[in-house]
């Protein structure tokens, strides 16, 4: 039996899990091709790198607050996949790429996901484990960190993808005062707003998690972004059937989905 | 190191752990054994993350020992890094050792540094904010646009009506900060918190299908 | 001047401008009146109904950083609930807030506290409870298991008060004090959720401004029941506490400064707005 309190999470988990799976397998099996909306933040990327390439100075690349263990790993997870994609450009043009990770679990991902890019370059002797910079796992000592690094190094296009806090407007005010382009991503609904107004370039929350599958091309991968417009289509049915019922005084639906 | 090590096992384990945390979570009462067996997986990770803390001492000592030894870009930064770190760690140290039987014991002196020092220096770069919101607002708040436009109304509405001076200009700004509060936020935070829930569970499937795997190792040998 | 190139004014002339104009009222107060809004009121209002004995939880999830405005705060709700006769289990699933509240209890109990009459019968102190998450929620599920001792070491089973309280279930109120995670979010999810929902253990919070507005919608749902708004939210809930209880007020300058800045990042978008329309009627490009 489902645990007590977990009967309607249950039942939603299920159905956007079915509905991203039947649009996966439709996209897999060539029955659908679904297009999918340009995302300028993610399009601006390279043009970032190539920017920083021809100053011949660095791109800084963070991932936010998020660690493996906290709530918030699938932002981090999202921000890594980016991390990976703009490792490879670097790798290619020739440009240098330094990631500040906040939380020491992610290093060791960062490393794989690097050197993997790297390795799709053909460059794979250029990669170099010294431009992953870890500057301690609390908040505003490793947003200063980022901070002056950003100044000192002069760098050209900074990159922020993953869950932040506070630090949000010192780092995206920095990279505008240091001359960087910067484009920034979040799906902390707080942060969102620092992001929009002060980068050049911004991902609104779940854009952060279609990041790979986006960047990637690949029909499979966008054919689970496609599950979750059915998914929300399913959500905003619910919630207009929750209204005229409760308007109805039938409190059946409420009652379900109450905690 | 083969492709099946590298790769498959790692994406078994993904797929294992992943299915295992969702039957935990929805079918095993609090308090089971089989609850409290995936507890203990789950607690883990603390183990793991503890480990990843000592070796981001090393990789930041290491890192910045190199420096100095080779007289890096701004090597005399790294100097006050390291004197931090160890001078710290010899503090909490010390009083760990002075009362072995209460572990997490904080001594005189590492009470003095952290509320004299750290608490100092962290309280100054978070009131920094507010400086670099005044810049940022400067800068970026700008009527380009009918949406920047009502960004900035609703921007400067909020900051009246959430500050007495708001309620002494006129006793509504209190109340129309509190309706954009209440109303338009509300739902503009659910529309994207219930966006981000569903982004976040297909993002799950892709990493557990391994359909996704940027986060993984190197693909090529 | 010439507003066209105010656009292109030195960043350090701004910070300057603040720096002075917030001073001012720190110095010299201009008390300007302060307006009870909805959500802190929904505070007190909530804090009041309980009864004299009635167990509550005040945690203390913050750091360093956001003290100016959770500690008001929190010093606000302890004074409340000593003065209601609530019980007080107090704690922290951050690890900077163990010494933080430990602070802020001196502040109301006394600066003798733990060493006072009513410690172990009216007020405990557990301290830091590591874990994040899967603390607060063995905290709900088995308080005893959450944490062997309180934070000085007495085992709970020699705290009078801690006999009372085994879990969420004991609990007639939980006071989540954040500027983060876990916070109000973990305390639904983790403790709540599993509890019996806001009916059986309503939910207060006090946040920082900055987080607030991820917080309505659990408020809309009735899982957050009062939310203190950062400073001025302290500052609201501090003149209905000094109205009812003689609560010596000292917010008063602080949002003097709170007001004044605001005033100074609104003059600030003016004078950029004017700067940008006319470089834009003239033909040329914002810098």
């Amino acid at each position: 039996m489902i645990n007590e309190g977990l009967v309607a999470s249950f039942v939603m988990l299920i159905i956007v899990v079915a509905e991203g799976l039947i649009a996966l397998f439709l996209t897999r099996a060539g029955k659908a091709s679904p297009k999918i909306r340009n995302i300028p933040g993610l399009e601006a990327i390279e043009e970032a790198v190539g920017r920083a390439t021809e100053m011949g100075r660095p791109i800084a690349f963070t991932t936010g607050l998020g660690g493996i263990r906290d709530q918030y790993y699938y932002q981090t997870i999202a921000g890594l996949n980016i991390l990976g994609y703009t490792s490879e450009l670097a790798a290619k043009y020739g440009a240098k790429l330094i990631y500040y990770p906040y939380d020491p679990t992610i290093m060791p991902m960062a490393v794989d996901v690097m050197e993997q890019s790297y390795i799709r370059a053909g460059k794979s002797d250029e990669f170099n484990p010294e431009n992953i910079e870890y500057l301690g796992g609390d908040q505003f000592p490793w947003a200063f960190g980022v901070l002056g690094r950003t100044y000192r190094e002069k760098i050209a296009a900074s990159i922020h993808m993953g869950p932040f806090w506070a630090e949000s407007l010192i780092l995206a005010e920095s990279g505008f005062y240091s001359g960087a382009i910067q484009i920034a991503g979040t799906a902390n609904y707080h942060q969102i707003h620092f992001f929009v107004v002060a980068a050049d370039y911004a991902l609104i929350g779940e854009e952060l998690m279609a990041a790979g599958a986006y960047l990637s091309k690949d029909p499979t991968q966008i054919g689970s972004l496609w599950g979750a417009d059915f998914s929300k289509i399913t959500t905003v049915a619910l919630i207009l059937i929750g209204v005229i019922l409760t308007a109805a005084g039938v409190t059946a639906l409420n009652d379900f989905f109450a905690l | 190191m083969s492709l099946v090590i590298k790769r498959y096992i790692p994406l078994v384990i993904t797929f294992l752990m992943g299915i295992i945390m969702v039957i935990a979570t929805y079918f095993f009462a609090p308090g089971t054994p089989a609850r409290d067996a995936t507890a203990l997986l789950t607690g883990s990770v603390d183990i793991l993350v503890v480990m990843a803390g000592v070796i981001g001492l090393i990789v930041l000592i290491r890192h910045h020992s190199v420096n100095i030894s080779k007289r890096g870009r701004f090597w005399k930064y790294s100097i006050f890094t390291i004197i931090g770190v160890i001078l710290y760690l010899i503090i909490g140290l010390y009083g760990v050792a002075t009362h072995p039987q209460h572990l997490m014991y904080a001594s005189d002196l590492f009470a003095w540094v952290y509320n004299n020092i750290y608490v100092s220096m962290d309280m100054t770069i978070f009131s920094l904010l507010a400086f670099f919101i005044a810049s940022a607002a400067y800068r970026a708040f700008r009527l380009r646009s009918l949406e920047a436009s009502i960004l900035l109304i609703v921007g400067a509405l909020m900051l009246l009506g959430r500050a007495p001076v708001g309620g002494a200009i006129w006793e509504g700004l209190p109340t129309i900060a509190t309706w954009l509060l209440n109303v338009p936020n509300t739902a503009g935070n659910r529309a994207i918190t219930i966006g981000i829930a569903i982004g976040a569970i297909l993002l799950a499937i892709r990493q557990l299908m391994g359909i996704e795997r940027g986060y993984l190792g190197p693909e090529q040998q | 001047m010439d507003w066209k190139t105010i656009t292109q004014i030195d960043r350090r002339y701004l910070y300057i401008i603040l720096f002075i104009f917030v001073s001012i009222p720190l110095l010299s107060p201009l008390n300007l009146p302060i307006l009870v809004g909805e959500h802190a009121q929904a505070m007190y209002d909530t804090t009041e109904t309980l009864s004299a004995g009635d167990i509550v939880v005040c945690s203390f999830d913050f750091g360093p950083a956001t003290i100016p405005e959770n500690r008001p705060q929190a010093k606000g709700f302890l004074f409340q609930a000593r003065e209601l006769g609530l019980r007080v289990v107090a704690t922290a699933f951050w690890a900077s807030g163990g010494p933080l509240g430990e602070d802020i209890l001196r502040d109301v109990y006394g600066s003798d506290f733990p060493a006072i009459p009513e410690y172990g019968t009216d007020v405990v102190y557990l301290g830091y409870i590591p874990g994040n998450e899967v603390g607060m929620q063995t905290f709900g599920d088995d308080t005893w298991t959450a944490k062997g001792t309180d934070h000085y070491g007495t085992p709970m089973a020699d705290i009078p008060l801690m006999q009372d309280t085994r879990a969420a279930e004991d609990l007639s109120l939980w006071c989540e004090i954040t500027s983060g995670t876990p916070g109000e979010q973990q305390v639904i999810q983790f403790v709540q959720g599993r509890h019996g929902g806001p009916a059986a253990l309503p939910l207060v919070v006090g946040s920082t401004a900055v987080s607030v507005p991820g917080m309505m919608p659990f408020y809309a749902a009735g899982q957050i029941v009062g939310i203190l708004n950062g400073l001025s939210g302290a500052g609201e809930y501090e003149s209905l506490l000094a109205g009812a209880y003689g609560y010596p007020t000292e917010l008063l300058a602080p949002l003097d400064a709170q007001s004044v800045a605001h005033v100074i990042v609104i003059l600030f978008i003016i004078a950029g707005n004017i700067s940008y329309v006319l470089t834009r009627s003239s033909g040329g490009k914002e810098k």
